[in-house]
């Protein structure tokens, strides 16, 4: 399964869900979706959120163990 | 330059940034089809479809969309695959036992059709309606569903934060 650590992310920068979701031009439900796991987001959005946190995507996303990946 | 860029916000206000919301329009096909043609009537559930104008297209939204004509795919594709069926077993059905074929005459219209062939063409007629129907009830009501769930969601974070 796909986690990842937008919550704690958002949290350093001081920056609400509807704020990060002006900065990609996504809706605000997007960006909860992509918090609680519930989708999988696409390669352009995920590096337009690792660009605003200035991280990678690797670090921003990434697969439980329980899958085996 | 700064009357342009006036002009091009006053349109974007009257036109929707959603792509999805202009589909309402051919719900005014349903409306004409009131009046002239019945199998068109179904297309007034497409006015259903301005409600997502004020709604920003991103791709969850997009994801959401696929999801949803999925649904309403198989369940058409599933009806019309049953009564497709049953017309088949229908005509092998007529052909093997052979009823005597009654004939229908519309006077007037000058139709001469055998009453068996005309029912089936009745068949395929409400066939069309049913589908398109359910295909845009299906759609609609899969992004309701939806929609309240994303909602349900934001108002749970909202009462975490």
């Amino acid at each position: 399964m796909l986690h990842t650590k937008l919550k704690e992310y958002r949290a350093k920068y001081n920056m609400s869900q509807g704020d990060l979701a002006f900065l990609v031009n996504v809706r605000r439900e997007t960006i909860g979706n992509l918090e609680n796991g519930k989708y999988n987001p696409s390669l352009k959005l995920a590096l337009d959120i690792a660009k605003i946190f200035e991280t990678t995507v690797e670090e921003l996303f990434y697969f439980s163990d329980d899958t085996g990946i | 330059m700064k009357n342009t860029c006036c002009l091009t916000n006053k349109l974007k206000k009257w036109f929707p940034s959603n792509p999805l919301s202009y589909l309402g329009w051919l719900g005014v096909l349903g409306i004409i089809g009131i009046f002239f043609a019945p199998i068109f009537t179904p297309f007034l559930l497409f006015f259903t479809f301005f409600s997502y104008s004020k709604m920003k297209a991103d791709e969850l939204f997009w994801e959401n969309v696929r999801r949803a004509s999925t649904r309403g795919f198989w369940t058409t594709f599933t009806i019309t695959a049953i009564t497709m069926l049953w017309l088949l077993t229908r005509g092998i059905h007529q052909s093997w036992f052979g009823h005597e074929m009654q004939q229908l005459v519309i006077q007037g219209n000058i139709i001469t059709m055998d009453i068996f062939t005309y029912e089936q063409y009745i068949i395929v007629f409400f066939l069309m309606i049913i589908c398109m129907t359910l295909m845009i009830s299906v759609f609609s009501i899969s992004m309701f569903k939806f929609r309240r769930q994303e909602k349900k969601m934001l108002e749970k974070y909202e009462s975490e934060v």
